[in-house]
């Protein structure tokens, strides 16, 4: 069983002015794929990095199997590592790179040799053994890494794609033979992704990485539909949730001509007079409602199946964008004045203000 | 994206790429040749003229050669063999030159190495120490290193050649070396730490054989610079130790015109380096590129 624990994991980087990764509590299931998502400099690799033994730790532990592993060297951790951009070895074959985990631990040629053709079969490249990695397209490099990577039976596997977007095509999006293998084979994966989109086609669950902190661990259905921080909201989507500021007077908070009321719980909880309230741009519509929420188009873009509008509005005297996705009608034109309203059924998601968490729903 | 091969800013194309293309441009080819040719007329004349009699060579050219073939005689080759003096030299230059190339190019890659991928304290101030050290011209280290050779009684030994010219290589090994060596993916050296790679195991199957041009390059620079040293030999060596430049050097001063030993023997000389250059020609290229298109 490979189930990871992380308990107050820390990583503070010489000259930096805040951890890296600051005292992340995560579990993760054996067998489970978890997605470690945020934006650049959050800590997903830092975490990926200290669970595979690369970097220290400077407080709190990491348990593989219920064993901690804090003082094991990277290699006997169990721990696969698959780096942003293959890190495969050019001037070996495919061949001679899976086999790589088996002979740096001198296994013998013969069982290694064997070892190898399975897991060739099982990835699909049994034909390209023989290739150097530059002479063979991304799917198959893909394919070889991920060999690699479990060609020695480790009980974890994490992935670094810190970077996507450079020209490297993802590693798990849709069906990436990576993504179909890890669920084949049901090992217990890490995998950290700047992408969320990414995060949500594949994952059994997302934790949401910012500031070096869990903001949020969940479904990705859960972290979708009730983000547990501001952070979160704005991270996840695309486009990211709309998120305004408001004043609350007798617990109701007005956006324009929107008025929230807040339930006693929220208000209780709540510790300033402010909440943000968070719509997806797929719950805005706009209307010819007379209650909604006066805007003036700024931006429409075309994204192919609908339309995305930025509408400016103002509320307490500041400006505030929103993007509302709209399908269907006649598409306002840059400069229109419009009238927003908020889907029948539509969530509203408020937030405290003053702190960036949730308020109980 | 090859692992290997840093993407390109697009747009920018290398100094060195440029000039590539240019050079493959038909102008070009022959202002080439021409430089080429205008090297080659020397080199050809020493060669025909060690082939041609002491006496044919003071009373006409040597390319009257051409219309007298029968000039050429292998006498002078001959005598030169017989001579101990220039084969014992030959051999110090031997003795000098692959023990120079090999430690510089040994110890420098395992100083880059260090420099490159490993954290120490006050890492990056010694290398500025280094690159400095590169600066320091031959001519200021003579006496202090002569006077310490003399308490060190290797004055004159070839072991006292050899650590001069390690000393004043690896500066230079060890800042070529690193520069390269940083541009290798440091996902390649983890993966490789991560199935439980020593430093050393590192250094042998990840930097050695992706760095190879860089230290091939560097190998046949170090050669050439050792093989055709005369000043660093005229100092430290003596006249047991000597190796091939002084040999000659000496020669001619003790008998003026001595071209029957000269001309063979300067021709020896050169010819080694040449079979270097011309064998490991591919690298000398990459390793003249080495930084601006990173091969």
């Amino acid at each position: 069983m490979a189930d990871v624990r992380f308990l107050d994991a820390t990583r503070v980087f010489h000259g930096a002015w805040r951890p890296a990764v600051d005292g992340v509590s995560l579990d993760v299931r054996d067998g489970e794929l978890l997605v470690l998502t945020g934006p650049s400099g959050s800590g997903k690799t830092t975490l990926l990095r200290m669970l595979a033994g690369l970097e220290p730790m400077d407080r709190g532990s990491v348990l593989i199997g219920g064993k901690d592993v804090g003082r094991t060297a990277p290699d006997k951790r169990g721990v696969s590592m698959i780096f942003q951009g293959f890190a495969l070895f050019p001037h070996q074959s495919i061949r001679e790179n899976i086999a790589l985990p088996l002979t740096m631990r001198k296994n013998s040629a013969k069982s290694a040799a064997a070892r190898v053709q399975q897991v060739a079969e099982l990835c699909g490249i049994a034909d390209h053994l023989n290739s150097k990695p530059d002479s063979v397209g991304y799917d198959v490099r893909q394919r070889a890494t991920m060999a690699r990577a479990i060609v020695r039976r480790p009980g974890v596997v994490c992935l670094d794609e810190p970077l996507a977007g450079s020209g490297v095509p993802l590693m798990m999006r849709g069906r990436s033979p990576i993504a179909a293998l890890q669920r084949e084979l049901r090992i217990t994966t890490l995998y950290a992704t700047c992408s969320s989109i990414d995060a949500w086609s594949i994952a059994d669950r997302i934790a949401v990485l910012d500031s070096g902190r869990v903001q949020q661990l969940g479904t990705p259905a859960e972290v979708f539909d009730k983000p547990a921080t501001i952070a979160v909201a704005q991270f996840l989507g695309q486009p990211g949730m709309n998120l305004v500021t408001a004043a609350v007077a007798d617990g109701v908070a007005r956006m324009g001509g929107l008025a929230v009321a807040l339930t006693s719980t929220q208000a209780s909880t709540l510790t300033g007079h402010r909440v943000v309230i968070g719509i997806r741009a797929e719950d805005l519509a706009i209307g010819a409602e007379t209650d909604g929420i006066r805007a003036t188009t700024v931006l429409v873009r075309d994204t192919g199946r609908d339309y995305l509008v930025t509408a400016r509005m103002v509320v307490d005297g500041e400006e505030s964008d929103l993007v509302v996705r709209h399908a269907g009608g006649p598409v306002p034109a840059k400069g229109e004045s419009v009238v927003l309203g908020v889907r029948a059924g539509a969530a509203l998601h408020l937030f405290d203000a003053g702190n960036g968490v949730r308020l109980p729903d | 994206m090859s692992v290997t091969r840093p993407v390109a800013v697009p747009g920018r194309v290398p100094a060195g790429t440029r000039v590539a293309k240019r050079l493959t441009g038909g102008a070009w080819y022959l202002v080439v040749l021409l430089v080429g040719v205008i090297w080659l007329i020397p080199t050809l004349g020493l060669f025909i003229s060690s082939l041609r009699k002491a006496s044919d060579i003071s009373d006409s050219g040597w390319w009257t050669v051409f219309t007298h073939p029968a000039q050429i005689t292998f006498k002078d080759y001959s005598n030169l063999f017989a001579n101990k003096g220039i084969i014992q030299s030959l051999w110090n230059t031997v003795l000098i030159t692959v023990p120079a190339t090999v430690l510089v190019v040994f110890l420098g890659a395992l100083a880059a190495y260090a420099f490159a991928w490993i954290d120490f304290r006050g890492r990056d101030w010694l290398f500025v120490v280094v690159v400095g050290l590169m600066v320091v011209p031959i001519q200021v280290a003579l006496l202090p290193v002569a006077a310490l050779y003399r308490n060190l009684h290797i004055f004159g030994t070839i072991l006292g050649v050899v650590m001069f010219h390690v000393g004043f290589g690896l500066p230079f090994a060890i800042y070529l070396l690193r520069n390269f060596f940083a541009a290798i993916p440091r996902e390649l050296l983890e993966a490789t730490r991560m199935e439980g790679g020593s430093e050393w195991t590192i250094f042998r199957k990840v930097i050695v054989p992706l760095g190879l041009p860089a230290i091939a390059s560097l190998a046949i620079f170090q050669f050439l610079w050792v093989w055709n040293d005369l000043l660093v030999a005229l100092v430290f060596s003596n006249a047991k130790t000597q190796p091939l430049t002084v040999a000659l050097q000496s020669n001619m001063r003790q008998f003026g015109s001595n071209i029957d030993i000269l001309a063979p023997g300067a021709f020896l000389s050169l010819s080694v380096p040449l079979v270097v250059f011309f064998a490991f020609q591919r690298y000398f290229v990459q390793g003249l590129m080495a930084g601006s298109v990173k091969g």
